[in-house]
């Protein structure tokens, strides 16, 4: 599956070891950086750009990190078309 | 504070408990449906009305409540709103996080995942903790309605 990742400050390198998985399992990772580590930087620079790839059908689902998750969460369902799609990821603890 | 509450059928029980709890704790609080259960009824319609209200309104202390059984699809349809910052309340890490950081003004609750003890917990958490204000924040804050349309 190609898959649109990226992540903010606080993910950059857990993006790495997330992206090296994610290879291993044969996902195609097309990575939205940020390029380098700048703990200054904002998460919706890198959220909106990976949530527009998969708005558009570049990539068929996106996995996003940040400090907690959720502005990322937000800004991914702040684009049209992202679809019904970002949800927060915290456990994969099943539901009863 | 106002708080306008909105669930879907799977939500529909704990919004009606939580509106009262809320009540009794003196906010105003404001149920924008269903105003009966259906087991068909979709929950974004809930979302919207909830969002709506609240954008539609002059005050400036409002939040919005919304329940269904996982909160993720109310969480991502309210998301869709310039100026509406939803969170999944699973804890109250998580929602302490989500007012400090990023200033979330709608909770919405996993009515499935937790019992009314937790979602006491979480949503007391919620409505106590102030944002920050922290001017990276703000910033991050602001660049979500400015560059996500």
């Amino acid at each position: 599956m190609k898959l649109a990742i990226t992540t903010d400050h606080a993910g950059f390198e857990a993006l790495k070891e997330l992206k090296a998985f994610l290879e291993s399992l044969g996902h195609e990772c097309v990575d939205y950086g940020p390029n380098e580590f700048d703990a200054e930087d904002d998460y919706p620079e890198f959220m909106f750009p990976a949530a527009r790839a998969v708005a558009s059908g570049e990539c068929e689902r996106g996995v996003i990190m940040g400090g907690s998750g959720q502005g990322e969460a937000m800004a991914a369902n702040r684009i049209l078309g992202f679809g019904q799609r970002c949800s927060m990821a915290r456990s994969r603890q099943k539901r009863q | 504070m106002k708080l306008f509450i909105g669930a879907d059928h799977n939500g529909f029980e704990l919004k009606a408990t939580l509106a009262d709890y809320l009540k009794r704790g003196g906010y105003e609080v404001i149920d924008v449906g269903d105003a009966e259960k259906h087991p068909d009824d979709d929950f974004p319609q809930f979302a919207v009305a909830a969002v709506n209200a609240m954008i539609a309104d002059p005050s400036t202390d409002i939040r919005g409540i919304l329940v269904t059984s996982g909160g993720q699809g109310m969480a991502m349809a309210a998301n869709r709103f310039k100026g509406i910052r939803a969170c999944v309340g699973w804890s109250q890490d998580t929602v302490r996080d989500a007012r400090n950081d990023n200033d979330c003004n709608v909770l919405c609750l996993p009515a499935h995942s937790l019992d009314f003890e937790q979602i006491v917990g979480i949503v007391q958490a919620w409505l106590m903790t102030p944002f920050s204000g922290a001017p990276r924040y703000k910033r991050r804050i602001e660049m979500l309605d400015e560059l996500g349309n």
